[in-house]
């Protein structure tokens, strides 16, 4: 069953429904709670309000709009910044975070749903890597450490408008390379 | 040629990287603006790929079986509720609230609606202004909480902070009054300067609103401000038209509570200011929240 599928049946109360979309993505929530919060309890709290509002608040998802699994994990990300600028979690980005390693694959879960997880986890860390640096840098500083773009300006001394700036190039770049990904994909698949 | 101030605010839009304030007049520029509507859904999904670079980890068995629990809980009062009531009900009524996922800002994180605005021209509060406990309302608190004077307003290369000042003040009648303070988004907007333009917006206790704005610029013949109200979800409703007077001051009490908007903010439209659609960009802001 797709996740909006799954989303359209919690909305009738579907435990079962909850059931499979946390067993999708609550190692995908929790990895990027941690990796903002740095602080499993605080990712803890957070992967719980973030499915707490996907449970209670299924009648607010669009499909229209985004994906499922987008929309899952964009409350999640925004509980983790809302929990950042509060202050109550504090995180340094660095260069390191970029060292994804595909991590194993857990046979009891949806193994090809995980299996699709970690190909795709591969390529948005291949293209973040073909992103001049200044570009992925200030992206991750505003994604994973919750950073507002005046903030980004702050700790790297440059403009304002210069944040902005590679902020929306540097996403504008990494939609081109991935369209472009699934392209290439689509056709070596054919 | 210089870059849209708003748009260049796109990435970061979709990042959350923006304060409350400039995010919510980019959601009040949206609205008039569908290219960027859609390059905005593309850079969010974008944004949401991000979430899958970060490596998955086992979250604590624990809060599985914390969450099937209050899952099945409300499932089950749900049904029952239904069955008792013979009809469908609202999915957050009587939800119990062992855990409280709070306010949240989930369909703030969606791409806006392609709609434009056709609001009523009264003022009337939008059936989709934030009540108590939705939309970002707890982020601007967290803000001031954190900041003594707020100050905002970043837009583009210009940079014009305006302080936000929150007074509660009982007028003369006994009515109590909560005063906001607002000033220039940038300092020259559709070739009007706006440099030294300072309005306040009382929210007053009888559920009407009175501006007063001073130092207003004389506007090019055929063109007049317009106030409008801006809900943190949702379309901007406009209030009226104005223009300054021979002393640039203009001042008015509007039939309308302003309470439960995010943001005062002014347009520079065609006379007489009856636009049901803000054109962009915004001239004037003030944070209400």
């Amino acid at each position: 069953m797709s996740d909006e599928d799954l989303v359209a049946r919690l909305r009738e109360r579907d435990s079962n429904a909850f059931t499979a979309l946390y067993d999708r993505y609550c190692r995908m929530s929790f990895g990027l709670a941690y990796r903002m919060l740095t602080d499993p309890s605080a990712a803890e709290d957070v992967v719980q309000e973030a499915f707490l509002s996907v449970w209670r608040q299924a009648d607010t998802f669009r499909p229209e709009r985004s994906a499922a699994r987008t929309w899952i994990l964009s409350i999640v990300h925004h509980r983790a910044v809302d929990r950042l600028r509060r202050g109550t979690a504090t995180q340094e980005v660095s260069d390191a975070s970029l060292d994804y390693t595909p991590d194993r694959v857990d046979e009891s879960t949806d193994v090809e749903h995980e299996v699709r997880a970690h190909m795709e986890a591969n390529e948005v860390h291949r293209v973040l890597g073909l992103l001049p640096l200044e570009q992925r840098r200030a992206i991750e500083m505003a994604y994973f450490a919750g950073l507002s773009h005046t903030e980004i300006a702050g700790k790297l001394s440059v403009p304002v408008g210069t944040v902005k700036g590679r902020l929306r190039i540097g996403l504008q770049k990494m939609r081109t390379l991935l369209d472009h990904a699934e392209v290439r994909d689509t056709a070596h698949d054919a | 040629m210089t870059p849209d101030p708003i748009e260049e605010m796109l990435g970061a839009y979709a990042l959350d990287a923006l304060t409350p304030e400039e995010r919510a007049l980019v959601d009040a520029y949206l609205p008039s603006s569908p290219a960027s509507q859609e390059e905005v859904s593309q850079l969010s999904e974008v944004a949401g790929r991000l979430a899958t670079s970060a490596i998955p980890r086992d979250p604590p068995p624990a809060l599985r079986a914390r969450l099937l629990d209050i899952v099945e809980r409300e499932a089950a009062e749900w049904r029952d509720a239904r069955e008792a009531e013979g009809a469908p009900r609202q999915l957050h009524a009587n939800a119990p609230t062992a855990v409280d996922a709070g306010p949240s800002s989930i369909q703030e994180r969606q791409p806006p609606p392609m709609a434009l605005v056709t609001g009523p021209r009264s003022a009337s509060p939008s059936p989709v202004a934030p009540g108590p406990g939705t939309g970002w309302g707890p982020r601007v608190r967290d803000s001031l909480a954190r900041f003594p004077a707020y100050a905002y307003g970043a837009v583009g290369s210009v940079v014009v902070a305006a302080v936000i000042l929150v007074i509660v003040l009982v007028n003369r009648n006994g009515v109590p009054v909560t005063q906001r303070t607002g000033g220039p988004v940038a300092q020259v907007v559709d070739g009007v300067r706006l440099t030294g333009v300072h309005f306040t917006v009382d929210i007053r206790g009888d559920h009407t609103t009175r501006v007063q704005f001073q130092g207003l610029p004389t506007l090019p013949a055929g063109k007049a401000f317009e106030l409008w109200l801006v809900p943190a979800h949702g379309k901007p409703v406009p209030v009226g038209g104005f223009v300054g007077n021979s002393s640039h001051d203009f001042s008015k009490t509007y039939s309308v509570d302003a309470k439960p908007y995010a943001v005062a903010a002014v347009t520079i439209e065609r006379a007489p200011g009856n636009a049901a659609t803000p054109t962009l960009p915004l001239a004037l802001a003030a944070k209400l929240t």
